[in-house]
């Protein structure tokens, strides 16, 4: 399928909130799903990630789709359990975050050492999550090879996702983003 | 000079009639004139690129590099350009297809599908009268009053269309032409008063009333044709008028651009002397230590 055709299929699914659940394994079509989560979530926002610094999370239309979620009165959670400051402070993505940490808007960056795997999975591979609103879900099942498992309506095993990620939520220390770039920093 | 004559016109108005009678047709043709013939997409994507333009690329955005400016942290101040332009390039595009949209929506008329049912249907009633070689005297008043009709309801229709691009709207039931309703009521009276005036009526003998009868033949004939070249020019009215309000728009938005443009552009330049006071500062210590 071409990318074009991808975002739109993409898309299709995000708008009829189709219960399918799909596959992808590249990182221009994680790109179009971590959009479309934010661009139908309306509430929160969780993700469970490395350290978000290089691939999807710095692309221009991914800190978009954050921004528009943020702007709406959306809340993001990110955890981290790669978390490297010196890539951070490059990042156009911290920046951004930095940017609404200071204007009070409702997103925080944590750091975590757990390395959360599947039960179901015989080679025990670390997983990495994006879940939108309890509802839609993208579970990196290969982390190395980008591979996935996506779907945009999935109450259940979205939820499963989110008790799961606040558990670890709650007891991981927070990052001060906006410290990063700010004076005490220069 | 009888209507059999011209026949072979009447069919062809009548077939060219019955394809706009469906309204997608007619929607293909204010299409074909607006993208292919008049260009407006294409002055649109003009007027809209030079606002595209005026806004700085987002690489160059992107790589705004430097943290702060007299200690003070600069990177709120950067983000919030990155966003003011992220947001304009978006309502751009949005306003861009919106603008095309517009075209479309306001240059479609819906009369058009409405009137060529009323030509078709006087074309059908010419060719069965053309047949007749009978009762003449009956028939030639027949199709003197339909012919005078038939010019009279698309010079109505006309002047109605023209004088809603002036935004001058007649609301009155009579004026309804995009109704199919509208020209079906109007042929069927156009027969009762045809036939009622053939049963009244016999100028057989009459040389100016004959003669009338070929003019307003012939021009009604035209007007067949004419029509699509009519409701041509009434597209073309309509699009200069929006393209002016677009115009309006665009310049609205290209202000903005600018003053996005401003902005970037004085970070660079802050950038561009945080590098210059950089290089003279390396260049003394160079001095200094040979």
């Amino acid at each position: 399928m071409t990318d074009a055709n991808y975002q739109e299929f993409v898309k299709f699914l995000a708008d009829t909130k189709d219960s399918r659940i799909f596959l992808n394994s590249d990182e221009d079509h994680a790109l179009d799903v971590l959009v479309q989560i934010f661009q139908h979530s309306q509430t929160c926002v969780r993700i469970f990630a490395g350290n978000l610094c290089e691939h999807v999370g710095s692309q221009s239309d991914n800190i978009i789709a954050l921004s528009e979620f943020i702007e709406r009165g959306g809340e993001v959670r990110i955890l981290l359990n790669d978390y490297k400051e010196d890539k951070a402070k490059e990042s156009n993505l911290f920046k951004r975050i930095a940017y609404y940490e200071s204007l009070g808007k409702k997103i925080m960056v944590k750091s975590t050492t757990i390395k959360p795997i599947r039960y179901s999975d015989p080679n025990k591979k670390e997983v990495h999550f994006t879940v939108g609103d309890n509802v839609s879900y993208r579970l990196e099942t290969d982390i190395e090879n980008r591979k996935a498992e996506c779907s945009f309506n999935s109450p259940i095993f979205a939820k499963t996702l989110s008790d799961f990620f606040d558990s670890i939520y709650e007891k991981s220390t927070e990052i001060n983003i906006k410290n990063l770039f700010g004076n005490d920093n220069i | 000079m009888t209507i059999s004559n011209f026949s072979s016109l009447i069919q062809l108005s009548a077939t060219i009639s019955i394809a706009f009678v469906a309204i997608e047709y007619a929607k293909s043709f204010t299409r074909v004139l607006c993208e292919n013939i008049f260009k407006f997409n294409e002055y649109t994507e003009f007027k809209f690129k030079k606002c595209f333009a005026k806004l700085p690329d987002q690489q160059t955005i992107e790589n705004i590099d430097f943290k702060e400016i007299d200690k003070e942290s600069a990177n709120d101040l950067i983000e919030q350009q990155k966003r003011k332009r992220e947001l304009l390039c978006k309502k751009l595009k949005s306003k861009q297809d919106g603008a095309k949209e517009m075209i479309l929506r306001k240059c479609r008329i819906k009369s058009l599908s409405s009137m060529s049912l009323y030509v078709f249907m006087y074309d059908v009633l010419l060719l069965g009268i053309s047949g007749f070689k009978g009762y003449q005297s009956f028939f030639i008043v027949f199709s003197f009053v339909l012919c005078a009709c038939a010019i009279l309801y698309m010079l109505a229709g006309w002047i109605r269309e023209s004088l809603k691009v002036n935004n001058k709207i007649l609301s009155c039931t009579i004026f309804q032409f995009s109704s199919f309703r509208h020209s079906l009521c109007c042929i069927s009276i156009a027969i009762i008063l045809s036939v009622a005036c053939g049963f009244c009526f016999d100028f057989i003998n009459n040389e100016v009333l004959i003669t009338i009868w070929k003019v307003l033949f012939i021009i009604s004939l035209t007007f067949s044709f004419v029509n699509y070249i009519v409701f041509g020019i009434i597209i073309k009215r309509k699009g200069e008028i929006i393209k002016k309000q677009i115009d309006i728009k665009v310049d609205k938005l290209y202000l903005e651009c600018k003053m996005v443009y401003d902005d970037i552009m004085e970070l660079l330049s802050v950038k561009n002397v945080k590098y210059k006071i950089r290089m003279l500062r390396e260049m003394e210590e160079n001095k200094t230590a040979s």
